[in-house]
């Protein structure tokens, strides 16, 4: 039976019908046509669907929908603003840590949730944060560079 | 003279990294086709078994399935790359031969009711004894897995007298190598959506690394024309050869649709992907090798047996290939070859990065190792003494003709700090090995060529769309043939529209695989900007008044060299084109005319060209629990011409994580036919925290055929790690292990051995 | 996953009443990392889902007289980067730090993970030697349980269908105690434990004479082994390099450990021995005021 779910997605408001045995990875995907966050493996395995909720970086496919209840979730649709890339987008672009890009929403977000908690991290913060999140083609150095990048561009400021 | 590129050798940023980084690109999954349906597929629990009966018919009452197929539909469709060695009905029909093999497709209006409807299809097996070692195979009255027997094909190959020169050999080698299945681990799991529409038009978007080829291989199957087959290669998660070829899953979609008259989707999960997927066939290699004491290689005589699966694939090619890779590293005058493609009931291989290379080069560099040190000569000493050089020909004809590889050996022995490092006490070591493979892709495959076509329009305002049959995995092929494009004709990269992956809309090319991408379709690439090229200059030749040979094409203009004053936009000459009703277009068609077989007059075959690299790596391993830690790692690659640096360094690093998994920790595990770990945790796939600090050094040795002198890079980055990771272990505590994965268990029992 | 009816008590006695009216057709939903993946791969398929993450007081973390006390709802990340947690017990802040990933510790709870019971749990050992107690709440009332009394084989554990654990309780360890974690993995990060060792002694600061000690094995058994044989060597006698590596040969030697495709049972023996002894003198370092 279909239960009300109230959540704010990328700074908007949304009321959806959902029934309880749906995941929040589904329903961003399907409901929301949120297709950016990906079903990688379904097993909290691969990070591929990390998304921020309440500020915190989240494996959706082992979330429930109903669990993301008067939460605010961020997915990767919601960075750029405008036209305006995230500094993140605008790193992983630059510094080639993108190659088939699978990963990438998920590495994003994952990233974007440690520099919102911790904007100075050290390279080890870094990997502590990205320790869950599987990439096959890039080795993970351009993606460490990229963040990286970000991390030390607020530490000049 | 040297001369300074506009475009190429620059680190541009990947041309479609703005989708990706935003979530806009769509992945199969992602697309929406209006009336589809998700389908799901029944799977043998068996690895060998004869099929009594399929019952579907209380699946097909089932609310919401709106399909089901059996091997009823499809029988007699045989499946495989080869198309004269197809073995692989797409549904069983009587028989399944390993645990996973596809039995029935169900279509419904939700992947839930699907595989809902799995469960009420009733499948009558009587079970019969399996074979899941190629030796116990190989046995005489072992279970016999196809008709035939369990031999797809044995192999034999002579070049040289490889007997005389063992007897001239003043020391000969001889050792036994194992590697294992590894997955490709695509982040996005395979799968396809297809339709056959009321018209008759069959529309297959699907992951593939090979449209063009892909839709033959359709077409062929189906007996359908060709221009009623539309494939359309989407953003893929990932490719690395997994994506080399028809996989069940199409056709069984197909009959759905036929059946439905809907879009059919289905896609693996995760799971289904590491129990059915292609994986890097594991092959058993007897290698030995005739030396001179003063280094000198004499000999090499290869004995392989090669785990096919159930059923044919790549393998056959595959170890084909070995073969011809025998006769490559260390310019080797002597070669003898046999094997041996053994079914198993396991699922079975297919095409991935290197394509039987890493499997023959962690042999032959474990054992050349173990070569210098019985001779007391230095490891690095006498790969140099025996490196390959440009202009060699092989002992099976082939010629090198650009080659870096000294080069990549010596670069590296530095970089490692290898004089102060190798053959020190305590528990660390330095290892190296090295890398011949193709970097043009090769006439072997799809008919005899080995061929790209590309078209290029140029709009009246100077920007280009630019076609090609290539397929963009993530490597970045559409981003080079853009920089090549736009070097050429003096544009940026942001005036080129890169058109790929839809068979309907670009010309023909082989595809992406044997790491031919920049070589083939760069070349073809660069040959229809030339034609645009000419057109262009010819006009701006007259508006200048200037001779032609005087005018070069950069930062969007035509100006006389030497007087950058003197220009024209070309944005003016494409209008003044357009307005006359003139066309500015473009064919470039590069069919490498390098036969495999050598050419009995000019003694020329192979490849292309050849792609060179060495990699050095320093370990140190914890005695008592037999753990390594990747302390340094230096790769050199001889990639001809640099296209693109930032995008060349991702490919080198990507692929060396893959090697190290490779080396290290990756690896199928089987227990009667059973994956026992099926998922990326028991897989042992490496993660960010696991990465060694990686130095990437890139020898150009200048190609002549390449576009720009640009050569292949996509596979060799893999190749030579495990070899490079042995040797390091063994210069670090003394064991020598002889078969992949390398783990921590492996090396402890070594060190307990040896203790 | 199939379907499943969704209930949200809002008090702890009113989810036991619900577990009690549902018994075996119903599970308890806290994080749901290990539960949702369990579903969706059609190993359990629960008809009710009791979501107990409404009853906000089990959201908590307590300093008592003499012990730390965490709700079952907090997450291991709140645990992680707690400075309480820090400060009393900074070895269950190291290895919470290697669970999982960030993601999973956002969601997942300490709570959720002793009851999910998986064999290579890493709080599992480590909460044993620090003689952690679970406060277990059923339809006839609360019971405190010793962590070591819960588990009782692979994935099962001592709690029944309608109790729900509240809290955990780990007592304040006493001066010249030093405990340490040590977990052996392939993979530097994101694994499970080959075999987790948890180490813990109790000196007598004045003669280095041990108290008493706690040598708990994780990932080696279907539950945590704890190897009364080894802490026995160690009882009453002045640590050494010697006496580490008895005791340490003794707990390999009262493992019988598992064999899967992480590991064979030899090497988590041979590894048993390797990382007791190791977890022995870093504990004797941590003791003394390391």
């Amino acid at each position: 039976m279909k239960r009300e779910l109230e959540l704010k997605v990328n700074g908007e408001d949304y009321t959806l019908e959902v029934e309880p045995h749906r995941t929040l990875l589904e329903v961003v995907r399907n409901d929301l046509g949120l297709t950016g966050t990906k079903l990688g493996c379904g097993g909290g395995e691969c990070g591929a669907c990390t998304v921020i909720l309440d500020g915190k970086a989240v494996k959706s496919c082992l979330m429930l929908a109903l669990d993301a209840k008067g939460k605010e979730l961020w997915t990767i649709e919601g960075l750029a603003k405008g036209g305006d890339l995230h500094p993140l987008q605008r790193a992983f672009v630059q510094q080639g840590a993108i190659q088939c890009g699978f990963c990438t929403p998920g590495m994003i977000m994952a990233s974007k949730a440690l520099l919102d908690e911790n904007p100075r991290p050290t390279e080890q913060d870094i990997k502590d944060a990205l320790a869950g999140n599987l990439c096959r083609c890039t080795g993970y150095v351009k993606i460490l560079d990229a963040v990286s990048t970000v991390a030390s561009e607020e530490r000049k400021r | 003279m040297v001369e300074e590129y506009s475009v190429i050798g620059k680190s541009q940023p990947r041309i479609d990294a703005m989708e990706k980084a935003t979530g806009t690109a769509k992945y199969l999954g992602d697309l929406k086709i209006p009336g589809m349906l998700f389908g799901k597929i029944l799977r043998s629990p068996y690895a060998h078994a004869k099929i009594l009966k399929v019952d579907t018919s209380r699946a097909e009452r089932l609310r919401g399935v709106r399909g089901v197929v059996t091997g009823r539909d499809t029988k007699g469709m045989r499946l495989c790359v080869i198309p004269h060695l197809a073995n692989k009905p797409p549904l069983a029909e009587d028989r399944v031969r390993f645990i996973g093999d596809e039995i029935a497709g169900v279509a419904a209006d939700s992947e839930e009711i699907a595989e809902e409807a799995l469960d009420l299809i009733e499948v009558e097996y009587e079970e019969l004894p399996g074979v899941f070692d190629s030796f116990e195979a190989l046995k005489p009255g072992a279970v016999k897995i196809h008709e035939e027997g369990n031999v797809a094909i044995h192999i034999s190959r002579n070049y040289g007298d490889v007997e005389k020169a063992f007897r001239e050999s003043d020391h000969i080698f001889e050792d036994r190598f194992e590697t294992q299945a590894q997955l490709h681990c695509c982040l996005e799991p395979h799968g396809s959506i297809v339709h056959l529409d009321q018209s008759g038009n069959l529309t297959v978007w699907i992951t593939t690394q090979i449209p063009h080829p892909y839709r033959k291989m359709v077409a062929d199957v189906l007996g359908m024309p060709l221009n009623k087959v539309r494939v359309i290669k989407v953003y893929m998660g990932g490719g690395f050869g997994g994506r080399f070829e028809m996989d069940p899953i199409e056709i069984i979609s197909y009959f759905l649709s036929k059946k439905t008259g809907r879009p059919i989707r289905i896609i693996n999960t995760q799971d289904e992907q590491f129990t059915t997927g292609r994986t890097r066939y594991p092959m058993v290699i007897d290698i030995k090798t005739g030396v001179k004491k003063d280094g000198t290689i004499l000999a090499r005589d290869v004995k392989v047996v090669t785990d096919n699966g159930a059923y044919n694939s790549h393998g056959i090619t595959i170890t084909m290939g070995v073969g011809t890779k025998c006769t490559y590293l260390w310019s080797v005058p002597n070669m003898r070859y046999q094997a041996d493609v053994v079914f198993t009931n396991k699922v079975y291989g297919g095409a991935f990065r290197g394509y039987g290379n890493p499997q023959i080069t962690f042999a032959i560099e474990s054992q050349m190792d173990m070569i210098a040190e019985k001779l007391g000569m230095d490891a690095k000493d006498l790969c140099l003494k025996n490196a390959n050089y440009e202009g060699q020909s092989t002992c099976m004809g082939h010629k090198v003709t650009s080659c870096g590889l000294k080069d990549c050996i010596e670069k590296v022995v530095e970089a490692i700090g290898w004089k102060e490092k190798r053959r020190k006490p305590e528990n660390r070591g330095v290892g190296i090995a090295s890398v011949m493979h193709t970097g043009g892709g090769v006439r072997l495959l799809f008919g005899d060529c080995n061929l790209s076509d590309v078209f290029i329009k140029m709009n009246n305002d100077g920007t280009i769309d630019l076609a090609s049959g290539m397929a963009e995995l993530g490597q970045g092929s559409d981003t080079a043939l853009a920089q090549i494009a736009a070097e050429e004709l003096g544009l940026r990269v942001e005036d080129v529209n890169v058109i790929t992956g839809d068979t309907s809309t670009t010309p023909q090319c082989l595809g992406a695989w044997g790491s031919r991408e920049i070589f083939i379709a760069g070349n073809a690439t660069k040959m229809a900007a030339e034609e645009i090229k000419r057109k262009l200059i010819e006009e701006a030749s007259k508006i200048l008044e200037a001779r032609v040979d005087d005018l070069v094409a950069r930062d969007r203009k035509i100006y006389v060299r030497g007087n950058p004053e003197k220009s024209v936009p070309i944005t003016q000459i494409a209008t003044i084109w357009y307005n006359r009703g003139n066309i500015l277009a473009g064919r470039g068609c590069y069919d490498d005319p390098t036969t495999y077989i050598p050419d009995s007059k000019t003694g020329y075959g192979g490849v292309p060209t050849y792609a060179f690299g060495t990699h050095a790596v320093e370990v140190e391993v914890d005695r008592n629990t037999g753990r390594v830690k990747v302390l340094n790692f230096i790769a050199a690659h001889d990639l001809g011409k640099v296209i693109n640096p930032m995008l060349a360094e991702g490919q080198i690093e990507g692929s060396a994580l893959q090697g190290l998994g490779y080396a290290l920790s990756e690896g199928l595990i089987w227990e009667e036919g059973i994956v026992l770990n099926p998922n990326f945790q028991d897989y042992r796939i490496f993660y960010i925290n696991d990465v060694p600090p990686m130095k990437s050094i890139m020898v150009e040795s200048v190609d002549p055929d390449g576009p720009y002198g640009a050569k292949g890079l996509g596979e060799p980055g893999l190749v030579p790690t495990a070899g490079a990771i042995a040797n390091a272990i063994y210069d670090a505590v003394g064991v020598r292990i002889k078969s992949l994965p390398i783990t921590s268990e492996k090396i402890l029992r070594a060190i307990k051995e040896k203790e | 996953m199939r379907r499943f009816e969704l209930l949200e008590p809002n008090s702890v006695e009113e989810a036991c009443r619900l577990l009690s009216k549902h018994g075996q057709g119903a599970r308890v939903l806290a994080g749901g990392t290990a539960l949702v993946k369990l579903m969706k791969k059609r190993l359990i398929h629960p008809s009710y889902l009791v979501n107990i993450k409404g009853i906000k007081e089990l959201h908590f973390i307590r300093e008592d007289k003499d012990a730390l006390k965490i709700g079952a709802l907090t997450p291991l990340r709140e645990i992680e980067t707690s400075p309480f947690v820090r400060d009393r017990f900074r070895v269950v802040t190291e290895m919470v730090h290697t669970i999982g990933s960030v993601q999973i510790r956002n969601v997942g709870t300490l709570t959720g993970n002793l009851c999910f019971a998986d064999p290579a749990s890493d709080p599992a050992p480590l909460l044993i030697a620090l003689e952690a107690q679970l406060k277990i709440v059923g339809p006839g009332g609360a019971r405190v349980l010793s962590l070591e009394n819960f588990f009782t084989d692979f994935y099962e554990t001592t709690l029944s269908a309608d109790e729900i654990v509240e809290e955990i309780q780990i007592p304040f360890l006493p001066k010249g105690s030093g405990v340490t974690y040590l977990k052996h993995t392939m993979r530097v990060a994101f694994d499970l434990a080959i075999v987790g060792v948890a180490v813990r002694l109790d000196l007598n600061l004045k003669d280095g004479v041990c108290k008493d000690s706690r040598i708990v094995l994780g990932g080696v058994a279907s539950t945590p082994v704890h190897t009364k044989k080894a802490e026995g060597i160690l009882k009453g006698k002045v640590i050494d390099d010697s006496r580490i590596a008895e005791a340490a040969r003794a707990a390999s030697l009262e493992v019988d450990p598992i064999h899967d495709v992480r590991a064979s049972s030899e090497y988590r023996r041979e590894m048993t021995e390797v990382f007791v002894e190791r977890g022995l003198k870093q504990a004797l370092e941590r003791a003394k005021g390391g």
